[in-house]
């Protein structure tokens, strides 16, 4: 019988990337590693997985994870006990709470967080410290959805469902390369076409992987949504496509929000005009969206990152009030929210124009919510958001922060900024899984290990609404703790042990639960008042759930809208009428593109959990930048060369890919890379931070820029087994590797650098290749037969292929012909090896001369007829009566095996 | 009636002439080899493996018996050719009955120096040239007798790699900073070393021999430096000396060695040289590459037809001590030139190719010689190599592999 490991049972878990939420089967491997699969039984996937989910078995182990409370010392952070760090961290926070009074003090959360974490971080600070600073980077995310959701639905709800993208007969994609950024809901539309013939509508300014093999692209000009969807509006009620019941019973604010849209884009010709499209397109688009009932429009940071990304929202919401196509089956607006819990944290309420639990900063909603949380000092005003939060901050008006799972020195706009101001903080606490990133080198004072998705546990709410358990199936590493446990126990030192005594995320769970069915009686979206009273294995076993779960009610439901019974105060939706779309930033002759941003297919957020993938590394290694031909051209910028990118904020040097895809007179660039992995490819730094009125997200999309070639006259690469310290003024990115670190790099420093620079981090074991005069070093170092650190240089055009190096890297042993050509950086796949030399004299190797011996040479008179070698200085001779011995041998010996088996 | 063509040695060289006279001139000539040594002509380049152990005295033949019979050759070894009477086309033999010739070819090889020091004539005191030398160091090996080996070139390393491969514990002194300095460049000569020592053989460079110390038989060895070295035997092997006395007697045209023309013609019409003794245009070949050649084309002159030597791109390309070592053309490299070098001491390897004007000028290699001939190929044709030049030190199968169909 075989004795089974209890502790590699597989888990039912929730993918921790994007909003999709797919359900993730992990079963741990028994050594810190698990194997992944999508979840059959979850309805965001039913077993889906996009390459990054799919990948997170390589993205768990305990390398360069923060396992210990630490603090810093004169300078040096130390590792220190739970207890001192609390206290610390308390201590420091009551005293410039009471110097400075509670505004003072800004949480900074993530969209990675779960649930309880969200809900215990928000209650202590808007109840307990008694500000509302708690912004989070769903701020650079969906914050602009949020606010549109409100102006228009009285609250943030999601009308739609997943459902809805399997039924509709149009999907018009805004804003969203929802081909790489959602791959499983893209996989879903692609299926509705494929099977029910529903057709595609892509609108962006770059033809991304979404756009293609679909039913019509429109490429607008960058921040002209408004006016495609005001021309649209237009169109619908000039051609009688209105639901004029829907529109006088449920809605209102009709004519004003026309009045608008007429004056914006009042025709097809007037809005081909503004947002530079042919009207054949404009005129087809309109016609495809008036005749289709079942049409889901979906948005996502296309829409969202900007300036204007309010009226965006509201202006897709406009069409589809006016049609009445929300809240039915295939048909509605829907949200595509980038982060695993950002609609968790907006249930939350974690965001710092929120109060909690949908309930906002009205006087009888602050006093409802002081009542249930017993909050002794109730924030009564919004909060600073992101942006703002961190200007606050380099003025020294906030002078403690304390940021949870997020990376801000990276991922917010004018990031360099960002990074300076953090280092003005009287108090700067970082929560981590890892123990470097750009925010932990910025130089926080203490450092707190926080769970990592596979050891923490609680619930995530995915962009249908629907709340998953994300369950833990490894242990705890080291001394970190679960976010919630971590805030908890500050808020006891804080003196509010009461509010704060949490066992366990079923027991917070429960009291989210509450609160978002106290006194709601239908008056508010969100209410899962159902789970209030959930059993701690009820909690475990939860299954995935959409809200509103009221209590008492039988069954959740699906879709919000159809019918009315909007959150405003009368109940009906508004109509909203946009401001007159413009970008918030001129272009001019020194800034003359525009810099748009965005994900990549296998990366997330600042890699700091996919950069740990070797597979997700080969897709795109390189930060590089998008350009198109004409640009290129213009700019002398050549593909596969190098470009330096300046803003008013920022520069960076990047690869240059020239693709048709990119709009003219815009550039794009990933925003994933940070000075972790990478010398000059920190996008953030390049970002404006200009923002949204309404939502205050960040025109991230849209910042003008410049673009001119950069020379490298050396590119190359190094594999190795350790992160390398790499020479100074180099451009160079890291990836993970097979086995290993793999660095790509461009110099522009002497060859002759290189050699010690290797010899001072390798052992004795060294093999070299110099052509200095042809620019070529390459060299490896060994331990045993292991390759331990390569490194490739070259001209640009001939670095290698670091591909080819890759594999044999990856190898725990090189043989010894593979290693007599590693460094020729070449594939030797059909380059037959004829082995030592035997025969100098006719250049005959060993090889050859065994095959001609198996073939039947029987003396070294024989092998000489044939092959030349002993024919001439005759010195090999003997040798070659050795290998006819040998091999001859040898050959008899397998013979007589074989009669005898 | 056949023409008399005498062949005053029996080596490497005379073997393979008459080799080729037998392809070429067939019947044309009634062929005499008269050579010193005792025995059947043999490989000299086995010697070291003949003393390594690695190969037996006998198997080193080059030829059988049978093989000379056939081709009609006379092969008289053990005698000794003291004179040429030019004018009467006659050979003088120690103790023989004079040989007449129609055509003469001296093929009488070289002589190891022995170190003008005092000592030098000691008892215990060797060269390492021929199997008469083997036979004798083979008896010191398996005495586990002290040796040193002076001469740290290719003649030396065979010797010591033998002896110690024998047994015997073996110094190797080279008067030079570097082993094979002919050979090889620095960081060659130096990953030889590193190889050689490998094998057990300790090596000793910059070593100036000013004595050999004993009392009737040698007891120990001093070099410049003061320092003393005991020793039961010393081993010279430090360069040849062709061997041109009877030439010179005979009143031919000597240099170093015997002065031939690109027909191998000396200054008698009649009388030709080749091998280590001949010199052609001012070079005295020491290896039996050339010595090849030089037997080809005699063989077609003989035969009347036209053949000229003109001279040889000086490659080495052998085992030395038990390493595959190869060098031709440039392979220093200097001003205007450039090297490509690729080296890994653990596999044992090093390679050096020189450019110079976008052609291969050069080339050493240690350890990994699997396209030394291609190299050597290269640096003959001058053929421009920019178009390989990214992947040749890589070979030939990866520079240029075969195209698809």
């Amino acid at each position: 019988m075989t004795a089974i490991d209890p502790t590699l049972r597989t888990t039912r878990t929730t993918c921790p990337y994007c909003g999709v939420g797919c359900g993730v089967l992990a079963t741990p491997d028994g050594d810190g590693g698990a194997a992944i699969a999508g979840d059959p039984e979850h309805p965001a996937n039913f077993g889906r997985l996009c390459s990054k989910g799919s990948a997170l078995g390589e993205t768990v182990g305990l390398e360069g994870r923060l396992l210990y409370p630490m603090i810093r010392c004169k300078g040096v952070l130390e590792r220190v006990a739970w207890s001192d760090a609390l206290d610390h961290v308390a201590h420091r926070m009551q005293h410039i709470v009471a110097r400075d009074g509670a505004d003072a003090v800004a949480f900074y959360l993530s969209g990675q967080l779960l649930t309880e974490d969200y809900y215990v971080a928000n209650k202590l600070m808007k109840g307990f410290v008694g500000t509302a600073n708690v912004d989070t980077n769903s701020r650079l995310c969906m914050s602009s959805s949020v606010a549109g959701h409100r102006r228009a639905f009285g609250a943030d709800t999601v009308p739609g469902c997943y459902e809805d993208l399997d039924q509709a007969d149009l999907l018009v994609l805004v804003g969203s390369n929802a081909a790489w950024c959602h791959p499983i809901l893209f996989q879903r539309m692609r299926r509705n076409k494929e099977e029910r013939g529903a057709r595609i509508i892509v609108i962006d300014p770059r033809r991304t992987d979404t756009a293609s093999d679909i039913d019509l692209f429109l490429g607008v000009k960058p921040g002209t949504d408004t006016a495609l969807f005001s021309g649209l509006f237009v169109h619908l009620a000039d051609s009688g496509a209105l639901d004029k019941d829907y529109i006088a019973n449920n809605t209102s604010g009709f004519d004003d929000a026309l009045a608008r849209a007429r004056s914006i884009a009042g025709s097809v010709s007037a809005t081909a005009l503004a947002t530079g499209l042919s009207e054949q397109d404009v005129a087809a688009f309109f016609a495809m969206f008036r005749e289709t009932e079942r049409v889901v429009t979906l948005y996502s940071q296309g829409v969202n990152q900007s300036a204007q990304g309010t009226d965006k929202v509201n202006a897709i919401l406009n069409c589809h009030l006016a049609t009445g196509r929300i809240g039915k089956p295939g048909a509605s607006p829907f949200s595509l929210t980038g982060q695993p819990n950002a609609m968790g944290g907006r249930e939350v309420g974690g965001l710092a124009n929120q109060l909690a639990a949908h309930m906002m900063f009205t006087p009888p909603e602050v006093d409802r919510v002081r009542r249930f949380w017993k909050a002794p000092r109730i924030a009564t005003h919004e909060g600073l958001k992101a942006v703002q939060l961190f200007e606050a901050i380099n003025r020294g008006e906030v002078k403690a922060l304390w940021v949870m799972g997020t990376n801000p020195a990276v991922s917010l706009p004018d990031a360099d900024l960002v990074r300076e101001a953090l280092k003005k903080l009287e108090l700067f606490v970082v929560s981590e899984n890892v123990l470097s990133n750009d925010t932990v080198e910025a130089g926080p004072h203490v450092l707190l290990p926080a769970l990592a998705w596979g050891e923490k546990s609680g619930t995530v709410t995915n962009s249908e609404r629907r709340i998953s358990r994300q369950r833990s199936f490894l242990p705890a590493p080291g001394e970190a703790r679960p976010d919630w446990w971590i805030l908890s126990e500050v808020a006891k030192r804080l003196g509010f042990g009461e509010g704060f005594n949490y066992k366990s995320a079923a027991e917070i769970f429960r009291e989210h639960a509450a609160l978002s069915a106290f006194e709601n009686d239908g008056s508010r979206d969100f209410d899962i008042g159902a789970l209030q009273s959930v059993s701690d294995e009820a909690y475990d076993a939860l299954v995935p759930l959409q809200w509103p779960a009221r209590e008492g009610q039988e069954g959740p439901g699906a879709r919000f809208f159809a019918g009315g019974g909007f959150f405003t105060n009368d109940g009906k939706g508004r109509f909203v009428a946009p401001e007159v779309p413009a970008l918030r930033s001129e272009t001019n002759s020194a800034r003359p593109l525009r810099l748009n941003t965005g994900r990549i297919r296998d990366q997330w957020h600042t890699m700091t959990r996919t950069g740990l993938s070797q597979r997700l590394g080969a897709h795109l290694p390189e930060p590089f930048v998008e350009i198109h031909p004409d640009d290129a051209g213009k700019y002398g910028v050549v593909d596969d060369s190098f470009a330096r990118v300046t803003t008013d904020y920022g520069q960076c040097i990047l690869k240059a890919v020239v693709s048709e895809r990119q709009q003219r007179g815009t550039l794009f660039v990933p925003i994933h890379w940070s000075a972790m992995n990478t010398s000059h490819g920190r996008i953030g730094a390049l970002v404006q931070s200009f923002n949204d009125p309404f939502s205050g997200q960040p025109e991230t999309k849209a910042t003008p820029a410049a673009i001119a070639p950069y020379e490298y006259v050396f590119r190359g690469f190094a594999l190795s087994r350790k992160q390398l310290a790499l020479p100074q003024h180099l451009w160079w990115v890291r990836a993970a590797i097979g086995g290993g670190y793999g660095y790509l790099f461009a110099d522009n420093a002497d060859l002759s650098r290189w050699p010690a620079w290797l010899q001072g981090i390798a052992g004795e074991d060294i093999a070299e290749y110099r052509d200095f005069g042809g620019g070529v070093y390459r060299a490896a170092s060994f331990v045993g037969d292991r390759i331990e650190t390569c490194l490739f240089i070259g001209p640009a055009h001939d670095a290698g292929d670091w591909e080819v190096v890759k594999s044999l890297f990856a190898a725990d042993r090189v043989s010894d012909e593979q290693r007599r050509l590693l460094l020729s950086g070449k594939s030797t796949e059909g380059v037959a090896s004829t082995g030592p030399v035997v025969c100098a004299c006719f250049g005959v190797g060993r090889s050859t001369i065994c095959d001609t011996i198996a073939a039947g040479a029987r003396s070294a008179a024989e092998i000489g007829a044939k092959l030349k070698a002993g024919t001439n200085c005759g010195s090999c001779i003997p040798e070659l009566k050795r290998l006819i011995a040998e091999t001859g041998g040898a050959a008899k010996e397998a013979k007589f095996a074989g009669a005898a088996g | 009636m056949s023409e008399p063509l005498v062949i005053v040695g029996n080596g490497m060289a005379a073997a393979r002439l008459v080799d080729e006279l037998a392809k070429t001139a067939l019947g044309r000539y009634a062929i005499a080899v008269i050579g010193e040594e005792p025995r059947l002509a043999y490989n000299r380049v086995l010697l070291s493996s003949v003393l390594a152990g690695e190969t037996g005295s006998h198997e080193i033949e080059l030829r059988p018996a049978d093989w000379w019979r056939q081709r009609g050759v006379t092969v008289r070894y053990g005698y000794r050719v003291t004179e040429i009477d030019v004018g009467r086309r006659e050979l003088k033999i120690a103790g023989e009955e004079s040989m007449e010739y129609s055509k003469l070819v001296l093929a009488t090889g070289s002589t190891p120096l022995r170190l003008n020091v005092p000592g030098a004539d000691l008892t215990g005191v060797h060269t390492f040239r021929d199997s008469r030398d083997v036979d004798l160091l083979l008896t010191l090996a398996a005495a586990k007798k002290r040796v040193v080996v002076v001469g740290g070139g290719l003649l030396g390393l065979e010797a010591a790699y033998g002896l110690a491969k024998a047994g015997a514990p073996v110094t190797l002194l080279h008067l030079m900073d570097r082993l094979m300095e002919r050979q090889l460049d620095l960081p060659a000569a130096e990953l030889l070393k590193t190889l050689v020592e490998r094998k057990g053989i300790h090596v000793v460079l910059n070593a100036s021999t000013k004595c050999i110390h004993g009392d009737g038989h040698v007891e120990a060895i001093e070099l410049a430096d003061g320092s003393r070295i005991e020793a039961d035997a010393v081993i010279f092997a430090a360069g040849i000396r062709p061997n041109v006395a009877i030439a010179k007697e005979a009143g031919l045209a000597v240099n170093r060695g015997i002065v031939v023309n690109d027909c191998l013609q000396t200054s008698e019409s009649d009388i030709f040289a080749l091998g280590e003794c001949a010199e052609h245009r001012g070079t005295a070949y020491g290896l039996v590459e050339p010595a090849y050649e030089q037997a080809r084309v005699l063989a077609r002159h003989l035969a009347g037809k036209s053949a000229a030597y003109q001279g040889s791109v000086v490659s080495t390309n052998l085992k030395v001590s038990g390493v595959s070592v190869f060098s031709a053309g440039d392979f220093v490299g200097g001003e205007g030139s450039e090297s490509l070098v690729l080296s890994d001491r653990r596999r044992g390897t090093y390679k050096k190719l020189v450019i110079a004007d976008g052609r291969l000028t050069g080339a050493v290699l240690i350890g990994d010689t699997v396209d030394a001939l291609w190299y050597l190929e290269l640096i003959r044709n001058r053929e421009a190599v920019a178009a390989i030049r990214t992947d040749m030190m890589f070979g030939r199968a990866l520079a240029l592999p075969p195209k698809a169909a």
